[in-house]
């Protein structure tokens, strides 16, 4: 069904969202948002913070709102009734929640969203896709009160969220539901094997040459630093090799891509570490490597893991976040943190055996097919949340 | 706290001097900076001065003893460009702030720019101001991490050139500047009072003993050092990674990590921390909101380990030189760092650096005594530097 607009009387979602870019959590919740439109019989909206390259796709999912950022009402003294005032000029024109339903924060970011409806009082889902930094650093205090002051249901990408929030956030573990990050695992077997060939092409690698990838934004959290620290060591210990690695999904012409540049030629390979544009077709890139690897100091359960296995690459990373729950001991190599040696070995040792990879890689791909694709994560998910729609 | 110049250039006397700094964070740069103002403050002939600075940092303060200072981004202050920007007006955020800039910029007099960062001031500098000299510290980078635009208006505007080592003053002259508008001139250096080893020996004992009281570090313990007011998110810094691998080992059980975060506030400590958490180094590696200068911790530390990877040259190495600490250092560190290290490891290889750590761990230490060592002409004393940055102001307007 198409979704349904404002005005309905029957029981509703409201998504919260931090943006309606091709991150993470959007694009999770563009894969929830399809399956309900093609599945669930529920109207749903979408207020979303930000604008964003996927803005024309979720509108023809959905109720799209990009609302813009709220203003805090403590920016300073004095400033409150301007600031209450413009508020409620954004609420009015997004419209009240309907009565009988459910706010859903994808992300913990977008409770800021939840000024925009100051009167809803039915049930809110926090869906935390966050560890410590995003919890602990990035959420404004105000915010974080909110987050856990209103939220009646709780939602975590991973086990290991889930933990965070009992550990560090007294959320009382059996109120936490984990559901995993879904994604299409037909789509990398879509992309035409030419197309493949260009983008190593791109790099100038030859058939023999190992590219191991990682993709992510850049910032300290996705831990370049530590990428080109494993990437110097397996290049300097195993010169005989044909090691070549990726990052995938930066602005080439950042202060941060410039720095991991600097590096990368003060390391001595400069020629070997590639800096890659974000690309809107990631699962091509996907199949372009031979292996993943993860160097995040944290991250939830991140998709680009999930787009790698369903291209069957095995998966290196440390044992920090959410990804080991995934990777177990056989879908690739799970290293401490922040031990670079031995991820820089387990990426040579793969990298150079194709026997390994395809194994670690067949596990890999088994195991996001069984869990993640959206037509088997999805209903999960709803059977969940449906019982939490007000009646 | 000064706003704008505030000097009237029709006075009799000296022309002002407006002093142009990137940031107010410590560096040894500023350092060198410093010692000329306490030095400038002091001498009645000089003219008066007013320094302006892009940012602010750790330093505002001992700056602001010192001479009228304003600092042009403060994100303590409420001005009318931010609260444009607070309420999303990019636009019209953006021509106030130019406006400010040009309103505090009104200058007259010679311009003494003492940090290549400030260079986007230049921008705002009217035509008449000058003329422009600009000091490149040997701690500095020179001129390879400026945005292009601020770099053509920094060679464009500079009348002389003051540089901390012939290899930059060799770097300006490819870049087309006419060598001989460029003096060679070592960065200067504040007078401590420490200068015989039984004053050092006081003075270690006295930190150690502070560091046992507030973080549980032996007085004995071998102790590796950083330091500096890192934002952990925009200058990545190897510091975590090589107390991991030299824990690891087995000769390294009494030894101890210890991060002086110069005036840093915790939200940009928060990184490190995580790292510190996560590694499970608590307890063996410590940061400190410096209680002292951080010199005193230099001194009182085995080995200053200059982990940074990108960005400006690690503050300590001079005072590590002074008091004999050992550096550790990458290879292509920025500024002198590498050539200044005891020891250099290739770069972003913290187990090689670890385990040149603890060589270095327990090396016999001496004082270098650089003020009795320094000749009475050296222009590393600012008694001598001074007057010659004088010399450049007033003569480059000749």
């Amino acid at each position: 069904m198409t979704a349904a607009r404002r005005g309905t009387t029957r029981p509703a979602i409201t998504f919260l969202g931090h943006a309606v870019d091709r991150t993470g959590p959007p694009i999770y919740l563009h894969h929830l948002l399809g399956w309900l439109d093609r599945n669930a019989d529920v109207p749903t909206r979408l207020l979303s913070l930000r604008d964003g390259g996927l803005e024309e796709s979720f509108r023809a999912l959905t109720d799209l709102h990009v609302v813009g950022e709220p203003l805090p009402v403590q920016v300073r003294r004095g400033s409150r009734p301007l600031t209450r005032a413009r508020n409620a000029i954004r609420a009015a024109r997004i419209g009240p929640a309907d009565p009988g339903s459910l706010v859903y924060i994808n992300t913990s970011w977008s409770v800021r969203a939840l000024r925009y409806l100051p009167r809803h009082r039915g049930p809110v889902v926090a869906h935390v896709h966050e560890l410590e930094v995003g919890l602990d650093y990035d959420l404004p205090p105000e915010d974080r009160a909110v987050l856990f002051g209103r939220s009646t249901h709780w939602i975590a990408a991973s086990g290991a969220v889930a933990r965070n929030l009992t550990d560090r956030w007294g959320v009382p573990a059996d109120e936490i539901h984990v559901h995993h990050e879904m994604i299409d695992v037909a789509a990398p077997g879509r992309v035409p094997e030419p197309e493949v060939a260009a983008r190593r092409a791109e790099l100038g690698l030859g058939p023999d040459d190992v590219l191991a990838g990682t993709a992510a934004v850049l910032n300290w959290r996705k831990a370049p630093d530590l990428f080109v620290e494993v990437a110097a060591r397996a290049i300097r210990e195993h010169p005989e090799r044909t090691l070549h690695l990726a990052w995938v999904g930066l602005d080439p012409d950042s202060p941060q891509a410039r720095h991991v540049r600097r590096d990368a030629v003060r390391a001595g390979i400069g020629d070997r570490l590639h800096l890659v544009a974000a690309s809107d077709r990631p699962e091509a890139w996907m199949r372009a490597f031979d292996l993943f690897v993860l160097p995040a100091r944290e991250d939830a359960y991140p998709l680009a893991c999930l787009e790698a296995a369903a291209a069957a690459r095995p998966i290196v990373c440390f044992d920090a976040g959410g990804m080991p729950e995934f990777v177990a001991a056989d879908a690739g190599v799970v290293v401490d943190f922040p031990d670079v040696g031995a991820m820089a070995r387990a990426v040579a040792d793969i990298g150079a055996d194709q026997d390994l990879r395809r194994r670690l890689g067949a596990v890999a791909r088994a195991r996001v097919v069984a869990r993640h694709d959206t037509s088997v994560a999805a209903p999960r998910w709803w059977e969940t949340v449906s019982a939490w729609m007000p009646a | 706290m000064g706003d704008g110049l505030g000097v009237d250039a029709g006075v009799s006397g000296p022309a002002p001097v407006t002093l142009l700094l990137g940031s107010l964070e410590s560096s040894d740069a500023l350092t060198s900076t410093i010692a000329l103002l306490e030095w400038w403050r002091a001498e009645p002939t000089a003219p008066p001065v007013e320094v302006i600075a892009l940012l602010g940092g750790a330093e505002a303060e001992r700056i602001r003893a010192l001479v009228p200072t304003t600092v042009v981004n403060d994100p303590a202050a409420w001005t009318l460009p931010r609260v444009a920007q607070r309420a999303r007006l990019q636009k019209v955020a953006g021509r106030l702030k130019s406006a400010e800039l040009h309103r505090r910029l009104k200058v007259h007099g010679p311009v003494y720019l003492a940090d290549a960062a400030a260079s986007r001031l230049l921008h705002w500098l009217p035509a008449e101001a000058g003329p422009v000299v600009t000091h490149l510290h040997a701690s500095a980078a020179g001129l390879g991490d400026l945005d292009p635009v601020d770099r053509d208006a920094l060679l464009a505007r500079t009348r002389r050139w003051i540089v901390g080592s012939p290899e930059l003053a060799d770097a300006l002259v490819a870049d087309g500047v006419a060598a001989e508008a460029v003096t060679v001139q070592p960065d200067m250096a504040i007078q401590r009072e420490i200068e015989r080893p039984e004053q050092l020996a006081e003075l270690v004992r006295s930190v150690r003993q502070e560091l046992e009281a507030d973080h549980a570090i032996p007085v004995d313990a071998p102790l590796l050092l950083g330091v500096g007011d890192v934002d952990w998110w925009s200058v990545p810094d190897a510091f975590v990674r090589v107390a991991w691998e030299a824990f690891g080992r087995d000769d390294a059980d009494a030894v101890h990590a210890l991060w002086v975060a110069d005036g840093a506030t915790d939200r940009m400590l928060w990184p490190l921390r995580h790292d510190i958490r996560h590694a499970g180094l608590e307890g063996r590696v410590h940061v400190s909101v410096r209680s002292r200068p951080a010199w005193q911790y230099v001194a009182a530390a085995d080995v200053l380990v200059a982990s940074r990877l990108s960005g400006h040259r690690p503050i300590g190495l001079a005072d590590a030189e002074t008091y004999g600490t050992p550096v550790l250092a990458f290879e292509g560190a920025e500024g002198d760092t590498a050539s200044t290290a005891d020891r250099v490891v290739p770069h972003l290889d913290a187990a090689a650096m670890a385990e040149a750590a603890l060589e270095l761990l327990g090396r016999e230490r001496t004082i270098t005594e650089v003020f009795r060592t320094t000749p009475a002409d050296s222009p590393v004393r600012p008694a001598v530097g001074g007057p010659m940055v004088l010399d450049a102001l007033a003569g480059s307007g000749a």
